[in-house]
C-alpha cells in the first residue's frame, strides 16, 4: 500500500477569506458556518452553527460569504510551490493535497524532514502571495498557528497540518491529528503500525475522513462498536450480511486496508477529451465553457461503462509553451459539475499567477486516470436514489445550459416572518454534487447546507439524508420546515399560495370611505369595509388583525407595520399590511 | 445519438404497449381527489388546467399524491409561488425545482426539457403561445408520461386541456370581523374537460383546519354557510 502524505490546511475557507491577525471570522454558506478562524474557534464558534448563533457567541465576528472560487484561487500559489518539490500531487479540494511520500521523502531525507519542509514551503508560498499584494493575512503576527518550527509559520495566520501514513484513510487521520497537536504526524511504515494507529480512533472518523454518512457511524455506535479496532475485529462476512457493501468498505478501512486499489479499473488510453483552439484563448470563461463540453463528453463515455471518474488530470497549454497540469481526486467521483469546477479553479489560478501568461491557451485536455465502478448511483435497490431523481438531475443540468445557470433553483428553508422569506432559492446548477463535494477531512464543513443545492441527491442518497439529519434539519432539507422550531411572529398556517413580489399597493377603506389606519398602540381607526385593487373596489366580507410587526427596530432601516388578513365578498383571501398609512397586498390565498 | 435512443425507446414502448397496466398510466392522486379523476389519478401525458379563485391550491393538491410517491415537480415561470403553501398542500419540497420564466419563444422548449426530468410540471402559459408550440409540448408529455398542470389558465386559444378543474364559491372559516384568522376554506370543485366524463362536483376543505385536504361531509355541505360564521362547522369538519 502506498505511503501517502496528506497536507491539510484546516479552515482553509477562512484563511482564503483573508483573516486578519487574530480577528474572529466565519465563512458562511446558506446561513451556516462552514469555516471559522482560530480566534472564532476560541470564542466557541463551531462549524454548522447558524449565522446568528455564531454572532451570539462571538459578537464582533466578521462574516464572509463562502466563495469556492476564492478558496481555489488563493490555494493555487501554494500548490504551485509544493509542486516544485513534489511533481505528482493530487488536489482533493482547495486546502487538501495528497501525494505519495516515496520519492520526495528519499529526496528530502526522511518522512519527518519531508513533512517539515512541506510545511515550510506551504507557509512561505502563502506569505509570499501576501507580499505580492493580495489582500489578506497581514504582517501582524498571529502567533502559534504555523505548525512548522520556521519563523514564517509563526507570523502568518495559516495553519498547516501534515500527516504521513500508509493509505489515504490513515494519512487523512494523521493529518487531523497533526492539526490538533500542532506538529506533523508521521506514522511508522508497515501494516501493523497502521492498524495500531487506527485502532484507538472512534468510528466517527469514518464519517469525517472517509465520507461515510452519520447514520452509519451512529448505528455502529448504538450497536456498541465505538472504536475502529472493534469494527476490525468483527468477521467480514457478518459485516457484509448486516451492512452490505458500505459495511465492507468501512471494515476494510478499519483493518488498515485502503479502499482504493480493489475498486479501480484500468483506464483505456483512448478515454480523454480535449479541445485544440486554432486561435489562442486568453480569457478563462471560454475555456471553462470548452471544459464543460469536454467534461460532458467524458462523463458520458465513462458512465456508459458503468463507471465514474475518481482521479482526473486537467492539462492546459499556451502557444508559448507554458503548461499547467494538475491531478484532481475525489473519492466519491467527479461528475460534470465537479469537473467543470476543477477546470475553473485550475485555470483561474494559472491565468492569474504573478506575471500572468505569455500567450493564449491553445490546448485543454481532461484525462481520467482512475475510474471506479459507479456504485453510488445505481438505481435505488436498497431505497437509495431512484430513476426519477436521476432524470430530474439531468433535466436540471440541461435547463441550466438552456437558460443560464441561475435560472434553475431549488428551495431551501430559511425561516422568517414574511412568507416571501421562508425559503431561499438556491441555484441548482453548477454546484458540486453534495456527495462528491465532501472529501476527507473537511467533509463536515462542506456538507452542511449544501445538500439541497442538488436535489437529485438530496432526495436519494443516504449520504445527504444523513447530512440533513445532522445539520439539525433546517437549512439542508426543505421538507423539514415543519420540524423546525417555531419562528416568532410567523404567519399561522395555512400559508398564502401566491405572493406579490414586490407588494402591491392597494387602498382599504372603512364604511365612511376613509382609509383605515392603525395607531402606534395598535388601535384601528375603523373596520375595513372595501378593498380597492387595480381600480376595482370589492367589499371586505371578513377580516382579522391588526397584528403589529416590528422588524429590525434596532437599526435605521427597521420597519413597523400592521398585518391583516382580508377576505373579500367573493371569498378571495389576501394577506395585507399597512405601513405609515399605505396599504400593501403581500400575498393571496389562491 | 440521443435521437436514436429515443426512437428505439419508442419502438420498444410500441411493442410492449399491450402489457402496460392501466395503473401504470396514471400518477397517484390523493384519495379524496381520486374519485373525481378519470382513472382515479393523473393520466400520464395529460394537460390539466385549473381555474377559479383557488386555482393554485387545487393544482398543487392534485399533484400532492404523486409528489409524495416520489415524483419530481418542476415549476416553470411562477417565481412568486408561496413555497410554504406548496409544502403544506403536500408537495415534497426536496423534489421540487423552479425554473425562471423563459422568453415566450422558448417556453415550449423549456417545458419540454422540464418534462424530461420531472413527472409533474406546474407552469403558467405565456399570453401568445403558438398552437404548434403547445402541440410540441403535448407530444413530449405523452412520450415521457409527464403531467402538466396549468394553474389559473383561463380560456386561451390553442390550448385544449384534457382536464379542467374549476374552483368556485370559496368560503373561509375561522375569520370574523376583526377576530380569529384564516383557518380553513371550503371550495366547490368541478372536474370537466374533454377527457373527463360528465362533469363531477364536490365540496372540499382546501385546506381543512388541520391542514389536510378532505371532503366536506354532506351535513356540513347542505347547511347554508357564511364566510363569517363558521364556528360549529369547524367542529364538524375537524
Amino acid at each position: 500500500m502506498p505511503r501517502l502524505v496528506t497536507l491539510w490546511f484546516p479552515q482553509w475557507s477562512a484563511v482564503a477569506a483573508g483573516v486578519q491577525g487574530d480577528e474572529p471570522l466565519v465563512v458562511v454558506h446558506a446561513n451556516r458556518v462552514v469555516a471559522v478562524s482560530p480566534a472564532g474557534e476560541v470564542a466557541g464558534v463551531q462549524i454548522g452553527l447558524r449565522r446568528r448563533e455564531a454572532q451570539a457567541r462571538c459578537s464582533g465576528v466578521r462574516i464572509v460569504h463562502h466563495d469556492p472560487d476564492r478558496d481555489a484561487r488563493r490555494f493555487e500559489p501554494v500548490v504551485r510551490a509544493i509542486a516544485e518539490l513534489v511533481p505528482s500531487l493530487e488536489i482533493t479540494e482547495p486546502g487538501l493535497i495528497t501525494f505519495a511520500s516515496r520519492g520526495p521523502s528519499r529526496y528530502a531525507g526522511g518522512d519527518v524532514v519531508l513533512a517539515e519542509r512541506v510545511v515550510a514551503i506551504a507557509v512561505q508560498a502563502f506569505a509570499g502571495q501576501d507580499s505580492v499584494g493580495q489582500a489578506g493575512v497581514g504582517q501582524h503576527g498571529v502567533g502559534q498557528h504555523g505548525v512548522g518550527q520556521h519563523g514564517v509559520g509563526q507570523r502568518v495566520g495559516v495553519r498547516v497540518a501534515v500527516g504521513i501514513a500508509e493509505g489515504r484513510f490513515a494519512s487523512g487521520i494523521a493529518a487531523r491529528r497533526s492539526a490538533l497537536r500542532g506538529e506533523p504526524c508521521v506514522i511508522a511504515a508497515g501494516r501493523a503500525a497502521t492498524v495500531d494507529f487506527l485502532a484507538r480512533f472512534p468510528v466517527d472518523v469514518l464519517r469525517d475522513v472517509a465520507g461515510f454518512d452519520a447514520d452509519f457511524t451512529g448505528l455502529l455506535r448504538r450497536l456498541g462498536i465505538v472504536r475502529l479496532e472493534q469494527l476490525a475485529a468483527l468477521p467480514a462476512t457478518d459485516i457484509l450480511a448486516r451492512f452490505g457493501n458500505n459495511g465492507i468498505r468501512a471494515h476494510r478501512l478499519a483493518s488498515g486496508d485502503d479502499e482504493r486499489p480493489p475498486e479501480t479499473h484500468p483506464v483505456p488510453p483512448e478515454l480523454f477529451a480535449e479541445r485544440v483552439f486554432e486561435d489562442a484563448v486568453a480569457q478563462v470563461e471560454p475555456l471553462v465553457f470548452a471544459g464543460r463540453q469536454c467534461a460532458e463528453e467524458l462523463h458520458q463515455a465513462i458512465t456508459a461503462r458503468g463507471s465514474i471518474c475518481v482521479r482526473l488530470v486537467i492539462e492546459a497549454e499556451t502557444d508559448d509553451g507554458e503548461r499547467t497540469e494538475r491531478v484532481w481526486y475525489q473519492p466519491a467521483g467527479l461528475r460534470v459539475a465537479t469537473m467543470v469546477e476543477r477546470v475553473r479553479w485550475q485555470l483561474d489560478g494559472w491565468v492569474r499567477q504573478p506575471g500572468g501568461l505569455n500567450g493564449g491557451v491553445v490546448l485543454l485536455r481532461l484525462t481520467p486516470v482512475e475510474i471506479k465502478a459507479d456504485d453510488g448511483r445505481q438505481l435505488g435497490f436498497w431505497g437509495g436514489r431512484t430513476q426519477a431523481d436521476e432524470w430530474a438531475q439531468r433535466a436540471i443540468t440541461r435547463l441550466g445550459g438552456l437558460l443560464g445557470p441561475d435560472a434553475v433553483t431549488v428551495p431551501v428553508w430559511r425561516g422568517g416572518r414574511e412568507p416571501s422569506r421562508h425559503y431561499d432559492l438556491i441555484p441548482a446548477v453548477d454546484r458540486p454534487d453534495p456527495d462528491t463535494v465532501p472529501s476527507p477531512v473537511t467533509k463536515r464543513s462542506k456538507r452542511i447546507g449544501t445538500p439541497a443545492t442538488t436535489p437529485g441527491v438530496a432526495a436519494g442518497s443516504a449520504a445527504s439524508r444523513s447530512a440533513a439529519s445532522r445539520s439539525a434539519a433546517s437549512a439542508s432539507a426543505p421538507g423539514q420546515a415543519a420540524n423546525d422550531p417555531p419562528w416568532p411572529g410567523q404567519l399561522p398556517k395555512p400559508s398564502p399560495s401566491q405572493l406579490f413580489l414586490p407588494a402591491e399597493a392597494c387602498i382599504v377603506e372603512d364604511d365612511g370611505g376613509r382609509t383605515v389606519t392603525v395607531s402606534g398602540r395598535g388601535f384601528i381607526s375603523g373596520a375595513p369595509a372595501t378593498l380597492s385593487r387595480n381600480q376595482r373596489r370589492v367589499r371586505v366580507a371578513a377580516w382579522a388583525g391588526p397584528w403589529p410587526i416590528e422588524e429590525r427596530w434596532w437599526e435605521a432601516g427597521g420597519r413597523r407595520r400592521a398585518r391583516f388578513q382580508l377576505v373579500t365578498e367573493e371569498g378571495v383571501a389576501y394577506l395585507a399590511a399597512v405601513e405609515a398609512g399605505q396599504w400593501w397586498l403581500d400575498a393571496m390565498y389562491a | 445519438m440521443a435521437r436514436a435512443g429515443v426512437s428505439l425507446d419508442d419502438a420498444v414502448r410500441e411493442r410492449f404497449r399491450p402489457t402496460v397496466m392501466a395503473h401504470e398510466q396514471v400518477l397517484p392522486a390523493l384519495e379524496v381527489l381520486a374519485d373525481l379523476l378519470p382513472g382515479r389519478g393523473l393520466q400520464r401525458g395529460s394537460v390539466i388546467a385549473t381555474r377559479g379563485p383557488a386555482a393554485m391550491s387545487i393544482g398543487l393538491a392534485l399533484m400532492a399524491g404523486a409528489s409524495a410517491a416520489g415524483s419530481w415537480l418542476g415549476v416553470v415561470g411562477l417565481p412568486s409561488i408561496g413555497l410554504s403553501a406548496v409544502s403544506e398542500l403536500g408537495i415534497a419540497l426536496e423534489r421540487v425545482f423552479l425554473v425562471a420564466a423563459p422568453p415566450p419563444q422558448r417556453w415550449a422548449e423549456t417545458v419540454a426539457a422540464v418534462a424530461d426530468g420531472a413527472e409533474l410540471v406546474l407552469a403558467r402559459v405565456p399570453a401568445q403561445l403558438r398552437a404548434s408550440d403547445m402541440r410540441r409540448v403535448q407530444s413530449r408529455l405523452s412520450t415521457r408520461g409527464t403531467v402538466l398542470v396549468l394553474a389559473g389558465l383561463d380560456e386561451q386559444a390553442g390550448i385544449q386541456p384534457d382536464l379542467v378543474v374549476g374552483t368556485a364559491a370559496p368560503q373561509w372559516e375561522g375569520i370574523n370581523d376583526g377576530q380569529g384568522r384564516l383557518l380553513a376554506r371550503q371550495v366547490q370543485i368541478e372536474v370537466g374537460g374533454r377527457r373527463a366524463g360528465r362533469p363531477l362536483r364536490r365540496l372540499l376543505w382546501l385546506p381543512a383546519s388541520d391542514g389536510s385536504i378532505s371532503a366536506v361531509t354532506t351535513i356540513t355541505a347542505s347547511r347554508p354557510t357564511s364566510a363569517s360564521g363558521g364556528g360549529d362547522l369547524l367542529e364538524q369538519a375537524g
